[in-house]
């Protein structure tokens, strides 16, 4: 009986929303991930001068993906963008090993921004085609994510060029932010 | 309950402070805004509230407001987060959005944000809108560094499908096109396509865009101007605006290019003037005020009549009173200089006297008065005196200002004038209005005194203002005693003395008083007169009249005096055993100086030198002649506004030597133009400073003064003592001015003496009078004194006598050292100068005709009679042809016309057109032939027209 009035309702308010803001380092693949959602095919891609926002539908939600450039001018921008923001994707180039230090600090300056308290945090390992590509366990042994107290985190493994992992990313976000 | 209403209405309108209205766009607050602007983050966007918010926020940005850094970014990014709506429920948002970032001037390190999403909306294919938007914001945030990623989105929008996305693309070509750098690059490479548009193109702003960006791109190549402004004169053009730029830019290439020759000139011409019929009314009159403005600069290939229907008809009363405006304003400009065809459209102008719209009323007021002729004015009078009662204040006072004008354009007019300016006295009682009246009776007293000065007196008897009746007694004061029947006047003035409050009753005695000292007949009278005022109840009225009885009794007027009185002079004048002597000064001063004390000056002197006479016992030595002002020269309105008028003038004929500079470079008569105003300026300082000394005084005020000539140098300016002369010329007399300046800075100069060796003169002009420095006055480091020779033209035998004077200056010079001040010694120097020449240069006032009035004016004089044309022909000891020129130019001192000064090489034979006004009243103008010959040189002949054959005489006698 609830279930269906929670349908008959959804059908009413029509589709839920997301906020979702996508950040991380410079070419680490957020705006090819973005339209590989959306199109679902692999554009060419320049570096972004600002942000890209579009909305993503996936199983009846509506994600609103904010994927705001990595460059470091663009980065003193970010926080522009937190407010009312759900959840959180941080993109890693796996094979980008001499930067990922960089990303660390990026990504615990940014947790640390009091807007962002409750966004949920999904970190996608891009690039994981590529050979020399870090694991996942590596990966979140140099991101310091079991540091992260007091926040719902996960990471995925992705290749935003074949499309694999990322809506498994959707699915941990739209199970993550709806139960909140 | 409608007059419930219609009560709160008015209310409403009278006090606008205490009213509760408010619109939602009064008294908005810009921090309330920017806390508001948090609605654009929201998960659910209320659109009306946005486009609400957004719309308050633009009303501001468009006001000229700007936010504090911190707020302007807040605000940015808030909006920026709008980028996600994109629904067709919500483009009216996001025009919004597009319009507030072009708007706000966000800062350049932020403002980037928005590039990467801007670039996806100008390259995305399926909304016009955002593409069309995002392309005009684009061009204006963006900075050289990406400008060039944006380049084939400009080209493709260029050729786009839809017009506003290619009307998009040319505003923002124009734009960057400004940005100067890669910029103006792009734009550069896409002139076929743009010329295409205009060209081609269906849609007229489109063709107004391109026109624009088109001509700023070729601007520089004249020769591609006119290509381009040719070609579209062959297509058709869609709208009003396109044609009216056309226009404008076909006058400008007209203007910018002195090479243009007669076909190109005779096609365009011809387009113009095939817009002045059948079009919409903004291009008849842009076509019609552009060929008049065209005839001031090619005379008269030009056809100006047709235009001139134009405007007449746009000016007509059926007009929207926009045309009536835009086509009278053109019509008055046209008034000044050529009243003849402004005349002919005498009634229309006429019936618009009457219109609804002040402005236009007032600008046909105006055009009239400067219009109309002899024939017309008293019609003309009589019909405005039938409407002014009708009109509000400030635009009757306007009219009676114009009609000062009137006067000075018709000076035989005056008994007409006279009469509508007394029917106005009695018209309106507002004392602005009234002192403007008789202000402007004031003016034209001069050719009408008896009438004037009648209708003035008879009106301090109606008038209730005090300050107007002063006025009036005071300049009885002066007028009347040369009026025929001076003792007239007295009865009008005493009658005050006995009617009037205090300050009037003075202010009478004054009057009086002046009567008394001008008119001796009267003397003995008025001192009766006088006498009776010593009982006044007034302070100022009792001492004036016991000053004034003082300084005008002579011996044997003893009687007239009270007794006590008597004594009371008497043992003044003994105490002060020099003051009989000084009375004559005194009554000089008083009543026949030419100059009154500045009273700005002196209280700016005495305020300077408080401390030093509160503390010295000493008297101050007061230099009058530093606190003198001019009482010359109407103190009146209306003469400034005749002054202002010939500033308007001046300004016109500078702007149109400005046009005649860009076509040829430089020519002297740019400078020679100048000079006029400048010669003015000089002569009044100079004259005023002349007329101070006192041994000068005499002889000027008994003499009437004509003329000034203009400055001419005697040394060189870089000497140590730089000598210049002026000569003034009187009706009696010549006084050459020299002006000395020290520029040693470790002298004082004193003891400066003229000593004039020898005089030439053919018409033996003889030296009456030198005027030296007067004892003790000293010329130091950087000021400039005055010497004087006196010159009588008794026993000469022409009236406008030439000279040559050889003279020397003697001077002692004193040396000081320049830190402490000190006096180092002095010695006597003689200082030899060049010698003076009283010339014919300096008796005319160079004055150039408007570009392609020569003619006219040539025509005019000569059809006058024959006697007033002369012609002879001289050898000239000259070798190149530019200096003949340029020494004939000199010789005569005139203006040069038509830029004939300037020299082709070709020619054998140079033709050189001059104009002046001889004793700045008499027209001449000049024709000379200049060519060599084998056998005799230089030859000159010379062609002479003035109205007076004398005048011509003296020009040829002169040369020889």
């Amino acid at each position: 009986m609830g279930g269906m009035f929670s349908k008959v309702w959804q059908r009413l308010i029509g589709k839920k929303e997301m906020r979702i803001l996508m950040v991380g380092l410079d070419a680490a693949g957020k705006t090819t991930i973005l339209y590989k959602l959306k199109l679902g095919e692999v554009v060419t891609t320049i570096p972004t001068i600002g942000f890209n926002v579009e909305t993503v539908d996936y199983k009846n939600i509506s994600f609103t993906v904010w994927d705001v450039g990595g460059q470091d001018k663009i980065r003193l921008l970010w926080r522009h963008y937190y407010q009312n923001t759900q959840g959180l994707i941080f993109v890693v180039d796996s094979n980008d090993r001499d930067r990922v230090d960089d990303a660390r600090e990026e990504l615990h300056k940014m947790i640390a921004e009091e807007e962002l308290k409750e966004a949920v945090l999904l970190v996608f390992a891009n690039k994981q085609d590529l050979p020399g590509a870090m694991t996942c366990p590596e990966i979140t042994d140099k991101l310091g994510l079991h540091t992260i107290r007091g926040r719902t985190w996960y990471i995925q493994s992705t290749c935003a060029v074949t499309g694999d992992g990322l809506y498994e990313g959707l699915d941990w976000l739209s199970k993550h932010v709806t139960s909140k | 309950m409608y007059k419930g209403k219609l009560k709160s209405a008015l209310e409403f309108g009278n006090n606008d402070d205490t009213s509760e209205y408010n619109d939602a766009y009064s008294n908005l607050n810009k921090s309330t805004l920017v806390q508001e602007s948090n609605i654009f983050n929201e998960k659910n966007l209320v659109v009306t509230k946005c486009v609400e918010l957004l719309n308050k926020i633009i009303f501001l940005l468009n006001q000229g407001e700007d936010f504090p850094d911190s707020e302007k970014s807040k605000i940015f990014f808030n909006v920026t987060k709008l980028f996600q709506v994109n629904t067709p429920t919500t483009q009216s948002l996001k025009r919004l959005m597009y319009v507030f970032i072009k708007e706000l001037k966000a800062n350049e390190n932020e403002v980037f944000i928005v590039i990467s999403q801007l670039t996806k909306d100008v390259g995305q294919n399926d909304n016009e809108m955002s593409k069309a938007n995002a392309l005009r914001v684009l061009t204006k945030i963006i900075d050289d560094l990406y400008v060039q990623s944006l380049e084939k989105y400009l080209k493709q929008a260029l050729i786009d499908k839809s017009n506003h996305v290619v009307s998009a693309a040319l505003v923002s070509m124009v734009n960057l096109y400004k940005k100067g750098g890669h910029s103006t690059e792009i734009v550069k490479k896409s002139v076929n396509e743009i010329q295409d548009k205009l060209l081609n193109s269906g849609d007229g702003n489109l063709q107004y865009q391109a026109l624009i960006m088109l001509f700023e791109l070729k601007k520089n190549d004249q020769m591609a101007v006119l290509k381009l402004l040719f070609q579209l004169t062959q297509v058709k053009i869609h709208n009003s605006m396109t044609k009216c730029q056309l226009i404008r830019y076909i006058k400008y290439s007209f203007l910018m290019n002195p090479m243009i020759d007669q076909k190109t000139v005779n096609t365009f011409l011809k387009y113009i003037e095939g817009c002045l019929t059948k079009e919409e009314d903004p291009v008849q009159f842009e076509a019609a005020k552009t060929m008049c403005e065209l005839y001031e600069v090619f005379g008269s290939i030009v056809n100006v009549e047709l235009p001139f229907q134009v405007l007449v008809q746009l000016a007509s009363n059926q007009s929207k009173p926009v045309n009536k405006y835009a086509a009278l304003r053109v019509m008055n400009r046209i008034a000044t200089k050529q009243p003849n065809l402004v005349s002919l459209c005498q009634s229309e102008l006429e019936n618009l006297i009457t219109d609804m719209n002040r402005s236009v009323a007032s600008l046909a007021i105006s055009t009239l008065l400067k219009t109309c002729n002899e024939d017309s004015v008293q019609k003309l009078l009589k019909q405005i005196s039938h409407y002014l009662p009708d009109l509000g204040l400030d635009f009757k006072i306007e009219t009676i200002q114009s009609t000062a004008l009137l006067y000075h354009r018709l000076p035989h007019k005056a008994d007409v004038l006279l009469k509508f300016l007394t029917d106005c006295l009695k018209e309106e009682n507002n004392v602005q209005f009234r002192e403007s009246v008789v202000d402007t009776i004031i003016e034209i007293c001069p050719s009408q005194r008896e009438v004037a000065l009648l209708i003035l007196a008879e009106h301090i008897e109606d008038c209730e203002h005090a300050h107007i009746q002063t006025k009036i007694i005071n300049f009885l004061a002066e007028e009347g005693p040369r009026s025929k029947n001076p003792s007239s006047y007295i009865r009008f003035i005493y009658n005050r003395v006995n009617l009037e409050k205090a300050v009037i009753r003075a202010a009478a005695v004054s009057a009086l008083a002046a009567f008394a000292h001008k008119v001796p007949s009267l003397r003995k009278s008025i001192l009766i007169l006088l006498q009776k005022c010593l009982t006044d109840s007034d302070d100022e009225v009792r001492e004036r009249a016991f000053f004034y009885i003082n300084l005008l009794k002579q011996k044997g007027d003893k009687n007239f005096l009270a007794p006590d009185v008597n004594t009371i002079t008497e043992e003044l004048e003994e105490s002060a055993p020099e003051g009989a002597m000084e009375k004559d000064e005194i009554r000089q001063f008083i009543f026949d100086s030419q100059n009154v004390i500045d009273i700005d000056a002196l209280e700016a002197f005495v305020t300077q030198k408080r401390v030093q006479l509160q503390s010295s016992e000493e008297p101050l030595a007061i230099d009058l002649s530093q606190l003198m002002c001019s009482k010359r020269g109407g103190h009146t309105r209306a003469g400034a506004m005749k002054r202002q008028l010939d500033q308007e003038q001046e300004e016109m004929k500078n702007s149109q030597m400005q046009i005649q500079s860009q076509q040829s470079n430089y020519s002297p008569s740019q400078q020679q133009q100048m000079t006029p105003a400048l010669a003015q300026q000089v002569d009044d300082s100079l004259m005023t400073e002349m007329a101070s000394h006192p041994e000068l005084a005499p002889i000027i005020n008994s003499s009437k003064h004509i003329y000034s000539s203009q400055i001419s140098a005697v040394n060189d300016s870089q000497a140590e003592y730089v000598v210049q002369t002026v000569k003034h010329f009187f009706d009696n007399v010549i006084i050459v001015q020299y002006s000395i300046t020290n520029t040693l800075e470790d002298q004082i100069l004193s003891d400066v003496k003229l000593n004039i060796s020898n005089v030439e003169s053919a018409y033996n002009l003889q030296i009456l009078k030198i005027a030296n420095l007067t004892a003790g006055q000293q010329i130091k480091y950087g000021e400039k004194q005055y010497v004087y020779a006196v010159f009588t033209k008794q026993g000469c035998n022409h009236p406008f006598p030439l000279a040559k004077i050889q003279q020397k200056l003697s001077i002692k010079i004193t040396e000081i050292d320049i830190d402490s001040q000190d006096e180092l010694g002095s010695y006597e120097e003689d200082y030899k100068l060049d010698d003076v020449q009283i010339a014919v240069k300096d008796y005319i006032k160079p004055f150039s005709l408007p570009t392609g009035q020569f003619k006219d004016a040539w025509d005019a004089i000569g059809s006058d009679s024959k006697i007033s044309e002369i012609q002879s022909s001289f050898q000239i000891p000259f070798r190149v042809m530019d200096e003949a020129v340029t020494g004939v130019i000199k010789f005569f001192g005139m203006g040069v016309c038509e830029g004939s000064d300037k020299v082709n090489v070709t020619e054998k034979v140079h033709n050189l057109l001059l104009s002046g006004l001889f004793m700045n009243s008499e027209t001449v103008v000049l024709r000379a032939q200049i060519g060599f010959n084998a056998q005799y040189g230089c030859v000159l002949k010379v062609i002479i027209r003035s109205l007076n054959a004398v005048i011509s005489n003296s020009l040829l006698e002169a040369i020889n």
